[in-house]
């Protein structure tokens, strides 16, 4: 009959009002939930028997643009993977010192070469044959100490790198987990919009560690691939491994064995170049900070170390010292052994001939290495010809990426500092650009977030809508009692 | 319906970046104006580093030089000093022994022989004396005497004179000459100092000093060997050989003026090195003031800029937040109550 009918019309038309309030009120205390996306709900005509019979709730559809939402993930993993080179650029810099700075390195050549001349002019004088020791012991501890550091930032990729294996683990896992549940909601018929957001969420903190594709699979699931084609999820998630090296020294390299790589369900897998299943992203940019970079900026540092004690390491300078004997700056205490220069700045030290805390005597700075009893006390011989030899210009060892021309001990710390400056400089405009492009995309994907504004006009509408049906339902209720009133 | 809106959450997120960003740039400047110097040098080089450790490191040397420069002139003006003394002693030696003649005034030539051997002990004083506690004629044995007491080389050479049988003024000469010859006893007995440094000071990254004269030279031992001519004589040698006394007494004096003159030689040599050191002093001070222009010229802010920037950053801030107040009461909901 048209008055039941029109009465179930106007109860259809209640129950939407009711849903799209709650929608409503949903997306409203939401609104500054990241991660939340907006919910919209869909109406439509109800049909019973070829006839219209109201309004029908169709669903709740989440409103969110997938392309953007890829794009996003791809400009995220990029701005993670450049953010780790900028820092670890940065972090060099730092270590280094910039040459203003008297504790950097420049600055600790600058000073051993003003105590050896000093001492030059008065080569009696005790005290300034300590201040020349001190000084080399400075400049040999500086060395040290930016090697110290170099390693210590590859060991803290290394703790990354397995911290974030661990978590993408975790990640994987709760995306198929999420899968399983979205397909069984969706077989019971509840709504999926909440476990869908999570999962968006979950893929989001994936595409930080690995740039990822994500393809949309039967009954709302998802296929998760790496860019380069690793599967992270399909029907089950993939397991990456990775074993945390504690300590790790200069010769310690993916190559030689003694560091880590990764493996992908129990198969290695390369983890540098275009080609490796996680190249972009965080973690792919922490392996090439493991294995090139910090390897590249140890083999510079090591070279300047080389050529600072071949510089002092010279039967002509020192005709105390024979060949083979270490000079004033050594290896370690021994003499340069060119088969092992790996990580000869760790190792740098003073010669304990003239250390008198390890036995040595400071007359020796004047008299040579090798003299048997102190000589003449004015003689300045030997201490002009250690000025000259910082002073003289020659060729740096292979193997750095030094231009190879001949240049001055200082000029050459001064070129290892200027390279790892224009690391810097090319590190950071890549990192700047790709965290613009991530913004401009992380803004656009935001705009289609919940705007309060426009929650609030449809809350009018509905309010009107419902007090309407309610109206409605009235009138229907008041024909029927004049009805029964007959 | 597709309708255009700006979620809250991106509003929001967009003011919060911009806040940041300006937060960060306010401090940088607020930095630049307060130290004078570039905040992130790194960006501002572009990574060339190479001129500033070269400035820094010539600006550290500065300071060795010009120490080592004061060193220096300390030195080699106590030596010229010392030259000074002696040739004016030799000047006045070379009168006395020229107007004292031998067979008319005996007593004058031994006064003057006598002042000889006080002048001989006296240079052997000046040759050993010391600068700033290093002896300055003694090579690189900084901490011995240069010379041996006046006394044991006059005994020493008088010896060889009887040793020779010396009679005449000619023979006694020659004695004395072979004594202070290359290769004779002074390098023994006389020189008890070191050897020759093998080089000087370092003036500047270029300029060396010559390396330091010592008594072992062969123009002091001409001097030394003058007085000692004229010492012999006053201890009273050939005393019974009055003619020769004569000759010996002449020939002295000759040699006073000789001596004198060496001495002027080895002066104009001590003033050839003082110049070298003042002019080096010089323009190691010019150097350094290029220098430390350089380096402002590098590192340094210009201070009128950085203040001007630090305003412009500021009232930037100011005008976000006006912004993010104003924007926080553009909404819906403060209308519908």
């Amino acid at each position: 009959m048209s008055i039941t009918s029109a009465l179930n019309n106007a109860l259809s038309g209640l129950t939407a009002a009711s849903r799209s309030a709650q929608v409503v009120s949903s997306n409203v205390s939401n609104a500054l939930t990241e991660g939340y996306v907006k919910r919209e709900i869909q109406l439509g005509g109800r049909m019973i028997g070829g006839l219209g019979a109201g309004v029908s709730v169709l669903g709740v559809t989440r409103i969110v643009d997938d392309i953007l939402v890829r794009d996003r993930r791809l400009a995220d993993s990029d701005r993670a993977g450049s953010s780790v080179a900028s820092d670890f650029a940065r972090q060099v810099i730092d270590l280094v010192g910039e040459p203003d700075d008297a504790g950097s390195l420049s600055g600790l050549y600058a000073q051993f070469d003003a105590a050896l001349v000093d001492a030059a002019s008065r080569p009696d004088s005790d005290a300034r044959l300590a201040a020349v020791q001190t000084a080399a012991t400075d400049l040999a501890n500086g060395f040290n100490r930016i090697s110290n550091g170099v390693q210590t930032l590859r060991e803290s990729a290394d703790l990354e790198i397995s911290t974030e294996v661990a978590r993408l683990n975790n990640a994987m896992e709760e995306v198929a987990q999420l899968n399983g549940d979205i397909l069984r909601a969706r077989a019971n018929d509840i709504a999926t919009v909440a476990l869908e957001d999570q999962r968006q969420l979950v893929i989001d903190g994936i595409a930080d560690l690995i740039p990822v594709r994500q393809f949309p699979r039967d009954n709302g699931t998802v296929a998760l691939y790496s860019v380069t084609g690793a599967l992270l999820v399909d029907t089950e998630p993939a397991t990456f491994e990775f074993t945390n090296t504690g300590i790790i020294t200069p010769d310690m390299t993916l190559a030689s064995g003694a560091l880590s790589g990764l493996q992908i369900n129990g198969t290695g897998v390369s983890v540098s170049g275009d080609n490796s299943p996680i190249a972009g992203g965080r973690l792919a940019a922490l392996f090439r900070l493991r294995d090139t970079d910090a390897v590249a900026v140890q083999t510079d540092l090591d070279v300047v170390a080389q050529d600072l004690v071949t510089r002092f390491e010279d039967t002509t300078l020192d005709p105390t010292l024979t060949a083979g004997d270490p000079g004033l700056f050594t290896d370690a205490g021994g003499a340069l052994n060119l088969a092992d220069t790996v990580g000869l700045s760790g190792r740098l030290r003073v010669n304990d001939l003239v250390v008198p805390s390890e036995g040595g005597d400071l007359w020796r700075l004047r008299d040579g290495l090798g003299a048997a009893a102190p000589g003449s006390l004015g003689d300045a011989t030997l201490l002009s010809g250690y000025s000259d030899a910082l002073a003289r210009t020659q060729v740096p060892s292979t193997g750095g990426r030094f231009s190879g021309g001949e240049k001055t001990a200082s000029a050459l710390a001064a070129d290892m500092l200027s390279i790892f400056g224009q690391s810097v400089t090319s590190a950071e405009a890549r990192a700047s650009f790709s965290e613009a492009r991530y913004n401009t995309l992380r803004d656009a994907e935001l705009a289609d977030g919940v705007d309060t504004d426009q929650e609030l006009q449809r809350l009018l509408l509905i309010e009107q809508a419902y007090a309407a049906n309610a109206r409605v339902v009235q009138t229907v209720d008041q024909l029927i009692e004049l009805l029964t009133r007959i | 319906m597709t309708i255009t809106s700006l979620s809250d959450l991106s509003q929001n997120i967009l003011l919060r970046r911009q806040s940041a960003s300006l937060r960060v740039a306010f401090i940088q400047a607020t930095n630049q104006v307060a130290t004078g110097r570039v905040d992130d040098l790194t960006l501002e080089l572009r990574g060339q580093f190479g001129p500033l450790a070269g400035v820094e490191r010539a600006l550290a040397l500065t300071a060795s030089f010009l120490n080592s420069n004061g060193e220096e002139a300390l030195e080699v003006d106590a030596r010229q000093s010392v030259f000074e003394g002696v040739r004016s002693q030799a000047n006045q030696l070379f009168g006395q022994f020229m107007t004292a003649n031998e067979e008319v005034d005996t007593a004058g030539v031994r006064a003057a022989g006598k002042a000889s051997e006080m002048a001989f002990a006296t240079a052997v004083n000046k040759f050993n004396s010391q600068a700033g506690g290093r002896t300055l004629f003694s090579g690189t044995d900084v901490n011995l005497p240069a010379l041996a007491d006046a006394e044991t080389m006059l005994v020493d050479i008088e010896n060889e004179i009887a040793l020779a049988g010396a009679t005449t003024a000619a023979d006694l000469i020659a004695v004395v000459d072979d004594w202070f010859d290359t290769g004779g006893r002074f390098e023994t007995v006389g020189y008890i100092g070191g050897p020759q440094a093998t080089t000087g000071r370092a003036l500047s990254e270029t300029e060396t000093t010559p390396p330091a004269i010592t008594a072992d030279d062969a123009r002091i031992r001409e001097a030394l060997s003058a007085f000692v001519l004229g010492g012999l004589i006053g201890r009273g040698a050939l005393e019974d050989y009055v003619g020769e006394r004569g000759i010996l007494a002449r020939t002295t004096g000759e040699r006073m003026l000789v001596a004198e003159n060496t001495m002027v030689e080895v002066q104009a040599e001590m003033g050839i090195v003082q110049n070298q050191i003042e002019r080096a002093g010089v323009e190691v001070l010019a150097e350094r003031e290029a220098l430390e222009t350089s380096r402002t010229e590098i590192v340094g802010v210009d201070s009128f800029e950085a203040a001007v920037d630090l305003q412009a950053i500021e009232l930037q801030v100011r005008q976000l937040y006006t912004v993010t107040a104003q924007l926080a009461d553009l909404s819906l909901v403060s209308y519908l109550r």
